[in-house]
């Protein structure tokens, strides 16, 4: 239990110091008073108007997406599951594609309403095509996303190609928090309010989830109003972030399952180190993205490809059990 | 309906659906031919001038390379299916697009910042090179001869690639980048005939050889220990048959780019015709994967007016509902 305590500070202390440099590093980096000076000093307008909500942002679809990876893989069994590779961000991606087509203007409100239609639908047919009689098969859910996932890229392509708006499809390719305001960053406060209030309410059921059928059957848990609940929260949280931040994968799988193996825990116990988790690795991944090479911005949804995918590979090549047969 | 009848009648109806397809694919298009004057065009019986270039010089180039692309990416798929035994397997779930694609993005942006020109042949030499590191990667995690392993690692390591691919080509100007992409979901980029035969050669090859090791494929349908009994090599079998499934992919990738789906649908449409009988699934494999391709082909050129598509898009999208069906049934069935 110490151990735990210990990490629980450690993690807090790292994500003040992850959220600090997110907040001060950039194309330019700012010393820490700058944020009081008075408000006429045109850096301290950049932090408060352009750095703040970048950063309030990374932490929050870090964070989102962290918990939706890990009720994912709890509630289906599987080790290997994250809304990126089960085509929930793809679909997204193709409904503000169709979006910003048929000429509805992008604001905040309309790409979020968007992503969410396009994660949801994404995720209803992937999860019926992957259902069978016992449970979910967790191989077909994931060679039959990965399909899907294709299948639902290459349309968005071919729309973008006969309207003649590559340009727009290569912009949502990038993904990024670049020119985030507080107008997303308001949206994702409640989005991230309504997800976590919910997953801290529905935990100890998710936990006794987590168990094989007859038990958590036997310990009187209703696994459908469970599963309800919990893609009702995975398609949220994946839809607001992409609509905010583009295509983000890795944190939704590799973040759990690395808080998983420095401190083995169930669902309720790790919901929060999850948490915590995900919007450190965000507000590092970002500062990364936008400083590394100066004067552009890496895409980050690239970055975070290449990273998940590396993990993943590990975790097949040497890891010990990949798949509960 | 007695079996043999139904294999018999799936396999003539596919030659017959075919026909029809390259007599459509040689006939459509900006000039529009008479089914005569195709047929006496392509067989050099008197046509007239117009007729006989468009056909030969116009029409026959891409219906080459879907005979090309749309053969080798069923068989290999076919191979991939029966060596992971999972359905769902093909070459863009293993990897091996990803690893060819990256490399074809590298060449393209390599010469768009260092200002060289790159030769058909170097992209396509890149190509075979991408695809067999990738694939050496995916088989790498093949320990215990775990099918679920390489599948995950395929996924896994398409997903890198990907990230990979995305950063390059995002660095790339807007041209390069529209090339790129055209590349990544396939199209018939270069139909220049003497470029074209050479990999037909190649891919005829590497079709005789399967059908020699056809035996080996029919001792795998029936499980390890199954072979075994009846005296396969289980270890150097599967180790052949991957090797002419990357083979197959390869040369298919270097003509057509990226396209995925064919490998995965045909093989599956087949089975379902004719069962787990490598001797009638294979022809009739090859034989879909190149109606599908052909029928693509024509559909990219003209169904969308002025735009041309890349033919990998039109692939997913003909063969896309019939894959959600088949998940749906199997389910059921199961």
């Amino acid at each position: 239990m110490k151990s735990r305590r210990v990490g629980l500070a450690l993690l807090i202390g790292l994500l003040i110091v992850s959220a600090g440099l997110n907040l001060l590093g950039g194309p330019k980096w700012f010393a820490l008073n700058t944020l009081f000076q008075s408000s006429t000093h045109l850096s301290t307008q950049v932090l408060w108007r352009m750095r703040i909500p970048r950063t309030l942002c990374a932490l929050m679809v870090g964070a989102l997406l962290a918990v939706s990876g890990q009720l994912l893989q709890t509630v289906s069994h599987n080790p290997i599951a994250d809304p990126s590779i089960l085509g929930i961000n793809s679909g997204a991606t193709l409904a503000l594609i169709i979006g910003g087509v048929s000429g509805i203007s992008l604001t905040v409100g309309h790409s979020v309403v968007l992503g969410l239609i396009g994660a949801v639908v994404a995720f209803a047919v992937v999860m019926l095509l992957s259902v069978s009689h016992n449970g979910i098969d967790p191989l077909r859910l994931l060679l039959g996303g990965t399909v899907f996932s294709g299948f639902i890229s290459c349309i968005s392509y071919a729309v973008s190609l006969v309207t003649n708006t590559t340009q727009a499809f290569r912009n949502l390719l990038i993904g990024g928090f670049s020119g985030v305001e507080y107008a997303q960053v308001a949206l994702l406060a409640v989005v991230f309010v309504i997800v976590f209030g919910l997953a801290f309410c529905f935990c100890s059921g998710f936990t006794v989830m987590s168990l094989d059928q007859q038990t958590s059957r036997g310990l009187g848990v209703a696994q459908g109003h469970l599963w309800v609940v919990a893609t009702l929260l995975i398609v949220c949280a994946t839809g607001a972030s992409v609509a905010v931040a583009g295509n983000i994968g890795f944190v939704g799988l590799g973040i759990p399952q690395l808080i998983n193996t420095i401190w083995p825990g169930s669902f309720k116990q790790n919901l929060g180190f999850t948490m915590i988790g995900g919007a450190i690795f965000m507000a590092l991944a970002d500062l990364v993205a936008k400083t590394v090479i100066p004067g552009t911005e890496l895409p980050l949804a690239a970055l975070s490809a290449i990273i998940g995918g590396c993990f993943l590979f590990a975790i097949v090549a040497f890891g010990e059990r990949v798949i509960r047969e | 309906m007695k079996r043999s009848v139904k294999t018999i009648l799936s396999l003539s109806v596919t030659v017959l659906l075919l026909l029809a397809a390259i007599l459509w694919q040689l006939s459509t298009g900006d000039i529009h031919l008479g089914i005569g004057e195709t047929l006496r065009a392509a067989f050099n019986l008197a046509p007239d001038q117009t007729a006989w270039f468009v056909v030969w010089q116009l029409r026959m180039p891409h219906l080459l390379a879907a005979v090309i692309t749309g053969g080798a990416l069923a068989i290999s798929g076919m191979i991939l299916q029966t060596l992971t035994r999972n359905p769902l397997a093909d070459s863009s779930i293993l990897g091996i697009n990803a690893g060819a694609s990256l490399g074809a993005v590298l060449l393209i942006g390599a010469s768009s910042v260092y200002h060289f020109h790159y030769s058909d042949n170097g992209l396509a030499l890149v190509v075979l090179l991408g695809a067999l590191l990738s694939a050496l990667l995916v088989f790498f995690v093949n320990r215990q001869g775990s099918a679920t392993r390489v599948l995950l690692g395929g996924v896994a390591l398409t997903s890198v690639l990907n990230g990979i691919i995305l950063l390059i080509q995002l660095q790339l100007n807007q041209f390069d980048f529209e090339e790129a992409l055209i590349w990544l979901s396939g199209s018939f980029w270069d139909t220049d005939m003497g470029f074209l035969m050479r990999y037909f050669w190649l891919y005829l090859v590497l079709l005789v050889l399967t059908l020699f090791a056809m035996r080996l494929l029919s001792g795998l349908t029936l499980g390890q220990e199954m072979a075994l009994a009846i005296g396969v090599n289980v270890k150097s079998a599967q180790r052949l048959l991957m090797l002419l499934a990357i083979g197959l992919t390869t040369v298919a990738v270097s003509v057509g780019g990226a396209i995925s789906f064919v490998g995965l649908m045909a093989p599956n449409i087949a089975r379902r015709l004719v069962g787990a009988r490598p001797r009638f699934q294979l022809p009739l494999s090859w034989l879909l994967g190149t109606l599908i391709m052909v029928v693509a082909d024509v559909i990219a050129n003209n169904g969308f007016g002025k735009v041309t598509l890349p033919v990998g898009l039109i692939v997913a999208m003909i063969t896309m509902p019939y894959f959600i069906y088949l998940l749906f049934f199997q389910k059921r069935k199961s």
